[in-house]
């Protein structure tokens, strides 16, 4: 970096100089004041050179002094705060930031990588599909890595980010986007009415466009009287350093805060940004404008910069460019630097496009001692690392240029309205030439535009458009108090005439650039044109241009016209691209919030989840819920541990904790016909006291649940579901009673919560049963299979089904869920001289495959209830849901895959959920016959077991078949038979 | 009696934190001791429903989601077009269930015991409001949601009633698997402004 001596004034500028602050760069201690961007303070120090061009790394410096920099990208922080590609501009100048320069290797001094530029030629707009594409196919996975080595911006971290991030949800009456003059003013007529007022700005303070105006002058006395008023009104919410990220149905704006000058401390839970997403009743966008900049050759050199920003880092941060200026410029608005470039002593020259000037405007030029050109082109800037003269022209011509030397050449190629956010819900911008630029396409209801985001550039125009739209904004949500007028800022108005010249003077030779984040040249436009890419979409997708973090703010207009102008036709015909969320980039953490880790989500417990973890329980998710897994008692290790669970239940009797099962309350004279018409097989005639397994069908036929349904009284019945549907059972019912058949006098409530549950199973589950309740029956007669009883222990209700999803004798026993833990201990403790224990999921499931249940696995929603052995169950004399769809060809299919089981027949070997299933004579290739959807090892049988979707099923029964797991290159051989694998006859569960 | 445990055990009992600054500027807390009690009409019977519920209740039903009724040391929420939850100091549980179930035939609509279903989660303070903010899409403004409305809404992807019980004060009925998450969620939010534990 080129060391000059101190650029900084000693008066001036909106800086507090009692307050010095300072940052480190690439090691280097850089020295500024509070006010300072990072980028104030390098230009202050004389710091050139803070990058290198993305493909041709060009050096590059500040161009701007916003969120449009396209050059000056640093990477900011250490280890799991590394943020890289953040706009030097953007950055207040706080003590002890620690940034670093970007993609200069091994620095952006001397960048090796500059070798780049050699090959230029090569590296044109498309050449991934060019020119890398030979000699072999592969040959461009052979040169990618080096091309992604040798371009590019900042590196980030995989280190975890330490800070925390959070979300908020706000609401407001009126949201006014842009706290310049128009944003003000809006806030000011709406805050004086009553309503609630957002106002937000990117900046850290208040002012927009005005605090590039002179210190001391009328600007700030306005501004400072507006700010003290907005301040003084309670119901006007400023919000600084806070960006309108995007715009989103429903008057809905994602706003995102940055807190990183407050220092906030994580621990003390204290957010570095917030995202709030807030609902606005109308929204006044003033957002204001971008400058463009001129596309001449050499335009990207350090010490090119934009000619407002260069009056903003005069006047706002005391930062002079040096001793010599030259102005190059198509408008009005650039004489505002150069005027006050000239009142800070500096030698201006001003190259004006333009032939003719405003007489006034000329007068009052000279009069400040400025060498004024019209006619006059700057088509050349000399020096690298850092501009030391422009080549100047006569416009249009081809004269041989003249150098002249400077310290800066500020550029201005017009202003383009911040038609972004307008933009985001669809309203397409339209071109207005008359200022040469697109604004936004037109507004919704209760939307409202003001100042340059309107094209209303002047200072007057912006304040009176701004109260008129705050007015309005404010009535159209209710607010319709009358406000007074605001007085008008006493600034001498300097206008924004502009005569559009999109591309100076192609010249032979050179890089003019058009997109300067992504090194994308006027010559690469004109290739585009060549090739037929010449739609906008297809030249910012093969140019790259617009591409960047940058999203095109300085170049999407310039590229378009150029377009324009080689195709002939109208701006306004090329049209622009799509403007989507968000308008500058948003760290992922912002979008993410709270909802990390453990809290991604969140987790549903089981009421007897303390007991579990204070007692051995191995926990798993399942879905949204955490259950017991396995218990330490019967090992550490899961694959032992649940076998010995199994064989627990197996002999002796084992409990379950089955909380997580969907419990729905059905009542109402017309339950039963509701439950005949949900389930293939019939309630309305089930006893009361009795349970029945049911299954449901959707519409289309397939199986959506299966579960045990309870009559508890005449008019009252208990359904259970599987754990993973639910909450869809519960929606579906719900769905059917308030939009099918609303006639039927039905009400549904969910009670997962409202019980817990837990499954007694085993030959000894009567028995335990009789030692924790004792002085109840629970002989055959009184609770048969399938049966319920309903009696009280110590005060809690309890209420007992006597089904088995193990294929042991068991009850499933269930009290309010407050009680669960001291009845769960209670049955454990009552029953521990049978050796009860509680066994886990691992277990639960693996008993099941014994026994053939079906369950979530099988219970896929693309199964049929034939499919499942279960079309029996479909009663022929009532309807129900999916009866005619169940009958269509496809589902009676005879090569479907239905349900078999599977022994394994390789002792060494294992069977697993997934494998593939193929005929002993088939190829093992493509998707098979079948594959498996649940494995155990069966404890009865001392081998592993599975059940299975095959291709024609049972009647396969006693064939010898292959279970295919490619990805672990496993081939076993297995035999078809019943998948009831235990007590085949049911007599454990009539016991 | 057999014990009642809450789902929260484990997190009351690991006490408040100091904010940012060094001071606690909210409560947390669990409300227990109360019983909720669903009713709910058919289509065709609401209107019976709503002509037998007030003598019963000594008081008239909320017409609107957002409105609620007090009767007594309870409350009457509306939580759908013919449902109610009647929620009411424990003590009298049985008695309450067994006077609605008389006043509701199940040929008129459904009484349902959720006493156990639910978590009922305290936050006063100052600093509630912005809290409660960080997670529920809904507008807090004292004006806006006020003393004694109700709303049905959601936190951390979970169905949640939220209350306003008083100037500062919001009780959050939340699904009794998900009150730890929805709890750790709250602890969290409130960290930056500190909070002591009570019980309410």
């Amino acid at each position: 970096m080129r060391r000059s001596p101190s650029h900084r004034l000693p008066t001036g500028g909106r800086i507090d100089r009692a307050r010095p602050a300072s940052f480190s760069l690439d090691g280097r201690t850089i020295t500024g004041f509070a006010g300072d961007t990072l980028a104030s303070a390098l230009l202050a120090n004389g710091v050139a050179v803070v990058g290198r061009g993305f493909k041709y790394h060009r050096p590059r410096g500040i161009m701007s002094a916003g969120i449009e920099e396209p050059n000056a990208l640093l990477t900011l922080g250490e280890g799991g705060r590394r943020e890289p590609n953040i706009p030097a501009t953007m950055t207040e100048l706080v003590d002890g930031v620690v940034a670093e320069t970007q993609n200069g290797w091994p620095s952006v001094g001397f960048d090796l990588r500059a070798l780049n530029s050699l090959a230029a030629p090569l590296l044109a707009a498309g050449f991934y599909y060019k020119t890398f594409m030979g000699p072999t196919r592969g040959s461009w996975m052979f040169y990618e890595p080096h091309i992604r080595r040798a371009a590019g911006l900042g590196k980030g971290t995989f280190e975890p980010d330490p800070d925390r991030y959070e979300g908020r949800h706000d609401f407001a009456d009126v949201l006014v986007v842009g706290g310049g003059p128009a944003g003000l003013a809006a806030a000011i007529a709406g805050g004086r009415t009553g309503a609630r007022v957002t106002l937000v700005e990117q900046d850290s303070r208040l002012g927009g466009s005005l605090l590039a105006e002179p210190v001391g002058g009328a600007a700030e006395a306005w501004l400072s009287e507006r700010v003290a008023e907005v301040e003084s009104l309670p119901n006007i919410r400023v919000l600084t350093r806070t960006t309108a990220a995007g715009l989103y149905d429903g008057n809905t704006v994602v706003l995102v805060e940055r807190r990183d000058h407050r220092r906030p401390d994580p621990a003390k839970g204290e957010a570095r940004q917030v995202a709030a997403t807030l609902r606005a009743k109308a929204i006044v966008f003033a957002a204001g404008a971008l400058e463009r900049p001129l596309v001449f050759n050499n335009n990207d050199r350090p010490g090119v910069m934009l000619a407002g920003a260069v009056r903003t880092y005069l006047n706002r941060f005391a930062v002079s460019p040096g001793q010599r200026a030259i102005v190059a410029t198509n408008n009005d608005s650039a004489y505002r630097a150069a005027l006050d470039l000239a009142q800070a002593g500096l030698a201006v020259t001003l190259a004006d496009l333009r032939p003719d000037v405003d007489a006034a405007l000329r007068e009052r030029t000279e009069a400040a001692g400025i060498e004024l050109r019209t006619g006059t082109a700057v088509v050349d800037v000399a020096g690298r690392a850092g501009a030391y003269g422009a080549m100047v022209a006569a416009a249009g011509s081809d004269d041989v240029p003249s150098l002249q030397s400077c310290d800066v050449v500020c550029m201005s190629g017009g202003w383009s309205p911040a038609v972004h956010l307008t933009s985001h819900t669809g309203i397409k911008p339209r071109y207005d030439p008359v200022i040469a630029a697109f604004v936004p396409g037109g507004f919704a209801a209760g939307h409202f535009g003001a100042g340059a985001v309107i094209g209303s550039f002047g200072f007057v125009e912006a304040v009176r458009g701004g109260f008129e739209a705050g007015r309005r904004a404010a009535a159209h949500a209710g607010h319709e108090t009358p406000a007074s007028e605001l007085p008008l800022p006493e600034i001498e108005p300097i206008g924004h005439a502009v005569e559009p010249v999109w591309e100076v003077a192609p010249r032979r030779g050179g890089k003019a650039f058009v997109d300067f984040q992504n090194d994308v040249t006027a010559k690469d436009v004109h290739l585009a044109h060549r090739e037929g890419y010449e739609s906008v979409e297809h030249l910012k997708r093969y140019t790259t241009l617009g591409m960047g973090t940058d999203q095109g703010k300085t170049s999407n207009i310039n590229a378009l016209a150029i377009m324009a102008g080689l195709r002939n036709v109208d701006i306004s015909a090329a049209g622009t691209t799509t403007f989507r969320p968000p308008y500058s980039p948003v760290a992922i953490g912002a979008l993410a919030g709270r909802s990390i880790g453990h809290h991604f989500r969140p987790i549903r417990r089981s009421p007897l989840h303390d007991w579990h973890i204070a007692n051995g329980g191995a926990m798993i998710e399942a879905g949204p819920w955490l259950r017991a897994w396995y218990y330490k008692w019967a090992g550490d290790d899961p694959a032992a541990a649940y076998v010995a669970e199994m064989k627990l239940v197996r002999k002796g009797v084992g409990l379950a904790d089955v909380s997580t099962l969907g419990k729905i309350d059905v009542q109402g004279p017309d339950s039963a016909e509701f439950l005949n018409r949900v389930y293939v097989n019939g309630f309305a005639k089930l006893p009361v006291g009795k349970a029945r397994y049911g299954v449901m069908l959707n519409d289309d036929g397939l199986v959506l649940d299966d579960g045990t349904t309870t009559r508890l009284a005449e008019t009252r019945y208990f359904m259970t579901t599987t754990t993973a549907q639910a909450g869809e059972v519960m929606s579906w019912l719900e769905f059917l009673l308030q939009a099918a058949w609303t006639d039927l006098r039905v009400h549904v409530s969910s009670l997962s919560d409202e019980w817990a549950a837990m499954a007694v199973s085993g030959p000894k589950a009567r028995a335990a049963l009789g030692l924790a309740f004792p002085g109840h029956d629970f002989g055959n007669e009184r609770l048969p299979h399938m049966g319920c009883l309903e009696i009280a222990h110590d005060g809690a209700p309890v209420r007992i089904i006597r089904l088995s999803f193990s294929g042991e004798l068991a009850y499933e026993v269930y009290t309010p869920a407050d009680y669960g833990i001291a009845l769960w201990e209670h049955i454990l403790a009552s029953a521990a001289s049978l050796g009860i224990k509680p066994y886990g999921l691992e277990a639960l499931a693996s008993l099941r495959v014994e026994k053939g249940h079906v369950a979530g696995l099988e219970l896929d929603h693309r199964t049929s209830l034939d499919d499942l052995a279960l079309g029996k169950m479909a009663s022929k004399d009532k309807p129900y849901i999916g009866r005619e769809l169940r009958q269509r060809p496809e589902l009676q299919a005879p090569e479907r895959w239905s349900l078999v089981g599977l022994e394994c027949l390789e002792p060494a070997k294992r069977l697993r959920g997934g494998a593939i299933l193929f005929a002993a004579a088939d190829e093992i290739k493509g998707h098979g016959r079948g594959y498996i959807t649940s494995v155990t090892w069966s404890t009865e049988l001392e081998k592993y077991i599975a059940l299975g979707l095959y291709q024609g099923g049972l009647k396969h029964a006693g064939e010898e078949i292959v279970c295919a797991y490619p990805l672990k290159d496993e081939q076993v051989r297995a035999r078809i038979v019943a998948p009831h694998f235990v007590d085949p006859k049911n007599e454990r569960l009539h016991a | 009696m057999l014990e009642a445990k809450s789902a929260l055990v484990s997190a009351l009992a690991k006490g408040g934190r100091d904010g940012a600054d060094g001071k606690r500027r909210c409560r947390l807390g669990e409300l227990r001791g109360y019983v909720l009690l669903q009713v709910a009409g058919f289509p065709a019977t609401i209107a019976e429903v709503e002509r037998a519920l007030p003598p019963v209740l000594g008081a008239s039903l909320p017409s609107t989601l957002s409105e609620t009724v007090t009767i007594g040391a309870g409350r009457v929420f509306r939580t759908g077009p013919e449902q109610f939850w009647i929620v009411g100091p424990a003590g009298n549980s049985d008695d309450a269930e067994a006077h609605l179930r008389r006043a509701i035939p199940p040929a008129v609509g459904a009484v349902t015991a959720l006493s156990h279903s639910r978590t009922r989660v305290v936050i006063d303070g100052a600093c509630a409001r912005d809290v409660l903010s960080k997670g529920i899409p809904l507008d807090f403004d004292p004006d806006v949601f006020r003393i004694d409305q109700a709303a049905l809404t959601g936190l951390h992807h979970t169905p949640i009633l939220v209350h306003r019980a008083g100037a500062d004060r919001y009780e959050l009925y939340a699904m009794r698997s998900f009150a730890l998450s929805i709890w750790e969620w709250l602890a969290d939010a409130v960290l930056e402004y500190g909070y002591d534990i009570v019980a309410f």
